[in-house]
């Protein structure tokens, strides 16, 4: 779904690997500040940058940022709290002999480490909503990853959509037939669902396989990677973006 | 002409015993229009993976260009380089879910250097009209447009002699005219074309060659108008005839026309003669 959307942003014609720069390298400025007003800087500017290049509805907004939400929140919550028998300089609520309680530190610590999360989250999102799987795949060409890796996401993610959409039409082909009239039904259709997948996979791999031989496979997945031009314009923006974001968290730091 | 593919006595079995070719002979000449026509299961795909190499016939040989395949490494890369095989089920031939990157497979594994494999996978998209779609992941496209990228896959790799395993099946009538229309235009390019289809219309128009299967053997072999007018073969190999056939026999049966004209080729031909008969009448 993430992908249907970056193939659809305006940003998709870039060069991966500047978009992969820009959005790890905000990323490591973010962790490494850790700090509360610069994190928040970036998730605005990221918000903005999304809103106008990546076209998605609200709805889909809350789809994709509720699950981090929640488990930002959650997390944060059990590393803020304490459990302890004095109550700390932050806040206490008594619970019988005991305390539930945070320091004026910990509360602080907390807040910038949830605010440097939302900011990384939203570092990846921007990537992932603007670069498709694919052209991802350049990016780890470039940073010589194992061609192993890449051969096998390539196959992967091509297949993933094959095995979806035959274990769907199949879904709907039981359907038809009333499978879903009790759970017995329901479950006996998933199982034969599941097997019959399986099957079908292993003998797909054999005819794909096939097909790639009498195309002269030698072992090696051979492919011509697309790599649009990086312009100097955006050399150069990328660079004073880079300097005026390490100067700010100087500053703030500071 | 010579002769460029020549399979002398080939037998295939699989595995689990079924015999999928049974003593096939045939040769063929270079670019000439061959039809495999047969029911399903009757060995027309077994055939096409065995003239690519992929499977090697249990007793008998393929020769191409007068030689008979080596099969080692080499000497298969070699053959497969110059047979190429377009597969039925689009989904089981594609591996790249970008159209750019599996155009260029074929092409790169021919030790072609990646600009010239650039500037080749860039003007077969332009020939085969798949720019439109060029930037669309593969599982997002049309099964018509999965078959253009499919031949593309083949055609990149110029080679001499293309096998189109039932290119038209489950394509709508665009895309059936767009792939003919590719077809023809290897014909053109000097590529001696094999097609497998149930379309005995297509067959019956477009063929030079037609060899009939079935249950893995040779029923016949011989021109188009040569074999469609033998009804009882035809219908005795799970086939039926082409459409102008049927009519042009049956209205020489019913003495509408006489069977002293050639047999018409297309529609087209039939409507003449029977334009011509009626201004006869009128006469």
């Amino acid at each position: 779904m993430m992908d249907k959307i970056a193939y659809s942003s305006k940003l998709r014609e870039k060069n991966p690997c500047l978009k992969t720069v820009f959005a790890v390298g905000t990323l490591l400025l973010c962790i490494f500040t850790r700090n509360l007003l610069f994190s928040s800087f970036i998730l605005i500017g990221m918000g903005l940058l999304l809103k106008t290049y990546v076209k998605t509805s609200l709805h889909m907004w809350i789809h994709l940022i509720v699950v981090p939400i929640l488990f930002v929140i959650l997390s944060t919550i059990t590393i803020l709290i304490n459990i302890s028998k004095e109550p700390l300089s932050g806040f206490a609520v008594p619970i019988g002999a005991i305390y539930l309680t945070a320091s004026k530190e910990g509360i602080k610590t907390s807040c910038n480490l949830a605010m440097t999360a939302f900011a990384s989250i939203s570092c990846l999102y921007f990537l992932s909503l603007t670069t498709p799987v694919i052209d991802l795949l350049t990016v780890l060409k470039v940073i010589r990853c194992p061609s192993l890796i890449i051969e096998l996401i390539l196959l992967i993610y091509r297949f993933i959509f094959i095995l979806a959409n035959t274990a769907s039409s199949i879904h709907t082909a039981q359907k038809c037939r009333l499978s879903e009239t009790n759970y017995r039904t329901l479950l006996s259709a998933w199982s034969q669902m599941l097997a019959i997948l399986f099957v079908l996979a292993l003998k797909r791999s054999r005819a794909v396989y096939d097909a790639m031989e009498a195309r002269c496979y030698d072992g090696r997945i051979n492919v011509l990677l697309e790599m649009p031009q990086v312009s100097i314009k955006e050399k150069w923006m990328l660079g004073g973006y880079f300097g005026f974001m390490i100067l700010l968290a100087i500053i703030i730091g500071l | 002409m010579k002769e460029i593919v020549s399979v002398q006595n080939c037998s295939y079995q699989y595995e689990d015993g079924t015999e999928a070719l049974k003593n096939i002979s045939f040769s063929v000449r270079k670019g000439e229009k061959v039809v495999f026509l047969g029911g399903n299961g009757s060995g027309k795909s077994t055939l096409f993976l065995c003239m690519n190499g992929i499977l090697r016939p249990t007793r008998g040989e393929i020769l191409l260009d007068g030689k008979p395949i080596a099969y080692n490494r080499k000497g298969l890369l070699q053959h497969r380089s110059k047979v190429g095989i377009v597969f039925q089920e689009p989904d089981n031939q594609l591996f790249s879910a970008s159209v750019y990157q599996e155009i260029s497979f074929g092409i790169l594994n021919m030790g072609v250097v990646k600009e010239q494999a650039h500037v080749a996978v860039k003007e077969i998209m332009e020939e085969l009209e798949i720019m439109p779609f060029q930037k669309k992941p593969v599982h997002c496209l049309s099964g018509g447009q999965k078959k253009q990228v499919a031949i593309a896959d083949v055609l990149i790799m110029s080679p001499s002699v293309i096998l189109l395993d039932e290119p038209t099946s489950a394509l709508d009538p665009r895309h059936t005219k767009l792939v003919r229309r590719f077809i023809d235009r290897m014909v053109e390019k000097g590529i001696t074309v094999f097609v497998s289809t149930h379309d005995m219309d297509y067959a019956y128009e477009w063929a030079d060659k037609v060899i009939i299967f079935k249950n893995g053997e040779r029923m016949a072999l011989g021109k188009p108008k040569e074999l469609f007018v033998q009804k009882e073969l035809i219908e005795s190999c799970n086939l039926v005839q082409p459409t102008v056939v049927k009519l042009f026999q049956s209205l020489c049966q019913h003495g509408i026309l006489t069977r002293e004209k050639e047999i018409p080729t297309t529609m087209k031909e039939l409507e003449q003669y029977l334009i011509g008969e009626k201004e006869k009448h009128s006469e």
